[in-house]
């Protein structure tokens, strides 16, 4: 079967600076005065990461903070280049991603034009909108709060909002960002039906999640990452006792407040 | 197996799809439902949906209008006596430069909540700030108009064929500028407050509220490559005198449109890889 997604010995560097103001007038002052100089020190997020991902497979993807999850999802999202190696989608394949609490989500506007303004950023046409949205109304459970500005929704309902375009936006590869940490357990439930029944359907998901139970619930197989590097990739169980293992090798603080 | 590589490269593109000025023009191209949901978006936050929208984008130039005619006609007594459709013509076209260029300077700094989540192409902002001002430029352009042949009569139908490309090129070289600047504001947060200062100076070093014949030789030259000068002139002679605009002023106004561009392009298109992780 072909890949929808290929991560090829990825790495990601990025560029953490110190005293940094991002303004013009420093960039000047600082030929005169060096202590403005702002001091550039490279971290490297991910290191030589390979992954690919076919259609009806779920990949959950875990690891402590700072690992790297986060950045990989990014990196087969778009938002930024590799520093080495190769990221690339299958032309054809329409890549949705909810990869922060929100999703994007404009806090003035309300949900229905939320909604509108997230799908026309997938290329969704005003005319299949229209059609789709009333279904999107009702997966969220959000009849009678779509007009009220999304300021003044709960995190958890933004969740169901943003979660309600994205699936319903028919995506080839979703990417998934801690999405359940803020749904209540019925919207997790809701959210768990509906992932497999897209994943039959030939969806490729890549999930980031702490919880082991999400991951257990939803995915096919599952990646380790530890410190950037891939340190394992295979079935969920075996990478269930691999996760284990990297958080026995980090022992906890002695000091307890 | 080669034909199986050739397949792969062919059917798989790079996730991050930016960077290039090639693929920062299809963008703005190829997503048209997010530019008019981006356009109206911005219409909805400024004026709330409310009809007297309308009249606020309008009531700056006239505004403008309205002071430099008191200023100029009766206090240092201007005696042209189409002097205040120069000024309105001039104003139309330098008040269309002047919103485009400081309303993209943060366009992308304004939407980091969305573009740090979403794979969104960059570059379509600030053309969708261009085009939601040249909206504002063409109702500006009916009352213009409708002043135009109030003043100068029917002259103006014979040469008005050529308005069409003259406010394509003020909107190509307002592009420019926008794509540049919106892209320096992200590394650089102050640029907002250099575009603050420097379009004012700008504003005086354009032939709008003075003519260009009575401008001494000593500042000639400063005054005549200018950027905004040719566009105004261009509208001025077009709209004022019904005239088409000479070769060399087309010339000017396609030179400097191409100029802002091309660079435009360019270093949006280089600053586009670093953009998010900057922002």
């Amino acid at each position: 079967m072909t890949d929808l997604v290929v991560v090829d010995r990825a790495s990601k560097h990025f560029e953490v600076r110190y005293n940094y103001s991002p303004q013009l007038k420093v960039a000047l002052l600082s030929w005169v005065h060096p202590s403005l100089r702002w001091q550039i020190e490279t971290r490297t997020a991910l290191d030589d990461v390979s992954l690919r991902v076919q259609p009806g497979e779920a990949v959950g993807l875990i690891g402590r903070n700072g690992s790297g999850k986060s950045t990989l999802l990014r990196l087969i999202s778009g938002l930024y280049p590799p520093t080495r190696g190769r990221v690339q989608v299958r032309r054809d394949a329409r890549l949705v991603s909810i990869i922060e609490l929100g999703a994007g989500l404009h806090p003035e506007l309300s949900g229905r034009d939320n909604a509108h303004l997230i799908a026309s950023l997938y290329g969704v046409s005003r005319r299949d909108m229209a059609r789709l949205y009333p279904s999107i109304v009702d997966y969220a459970q959000l009849e009678g709060r779509m007009h009220q500005p999304a300021k003044t929704l709960s995190t958890g309902m933004l969740m169901r909002l943003a979660f309600a375009v994205c699936v319903h936006l028919s995506p080839d590869v979703l990417l998934l960002d801690e999405v359940f940490a803020v749904g209540d357990d019925r919207f997790k439930r809701q959210c768990i039906r509906t992932l497999h029944l897209m994943r039959e359907r030939g969806t490729a998901i890549v999930l980031v999640s702490h919880s082991v139970d999400a991951i257990r619930a939803m995915c096919t197989s599952a990646c380790v990452l530890e410190q950037g590097r891939l340190v394992f990739h295979g079935g969920v169980e075996p990478a269930m006792s691999c996760y284990a293992e990297v958080l026995e090798r980090t022992a906890l603080p002695e000091s307890v407040v | 197996m080669t034909t199986t590589n050739s397949d792969t490269s062919a059917t798989f593109i790079d996730a991050f799809a930016g960077g290039s000025p090639l693929r920062v023009c299809a963008h703005a191209v190829s997503h048209t439902h997010l530019l008019r949901n981006l356009v109206a978006r911005d219409l909805q936050l400024k004026y709330r949906g409310s009809l007297l929208g309308v009249v606020w984008s309008l009531l700056n130039p006239l505004s403008l209008l309205a002071v430099y005619t008191l200023a100029f006609k009766y206090i240092v007594g201007n005696t042209n006596p189409r002097f205040v459709l120069l000024l309105f013509v001039g104003l139309s076209a330098w008040s269309y430069f002047a919103a485009v260029v400081s309303a993209s300077t943060s366009c992308i700094v304004d939407n980091t909540g969305l573009l740090r989540v979403m794979n969104v192409p960059r570059a379509i902002l600030p053309l969708a700030v261009t085009i939601f001002h040249l909206v504002q430029h063409l109702l500006l352009l009916v009352i213009v108009l409708t002043a135009g042949f109030t003043v100068a009569g029917h002259q103006l139908l014979l040469s008005l064929w050529c308005l069409p490309a003259l406010v394509l090129l003020l909107s190509v070289f307002a592009w420019g500028w926008a794509l540049a600047l919106s892209a320096l504001c992200v590394s650089y947060r102050d640029v907002r407050h250099l575009v603050e200062v420097s379009l004012p100076m700008l504003f005086w070093a354009s032939p709008i509220v003075y003519d260009i014949a009575r401008v001494p030789d000593a500042i000639r030259t400063l005054i005549v490559w200018s950027p905004a000068t040719p566009f105004v002139l261009g509208y001025q002679a077009l709209l004022v005198h019904g005239q088409v605009p000479s070769g060399g002023a087309w010339l000017a106004m396609t030179a400097y449109a191409l100029l802002a561009a091309y660079g435009g392009l360019m270093l949006f298109a280089r600053l586009d890889r670093s953009m998010v992780e900057v922002l």
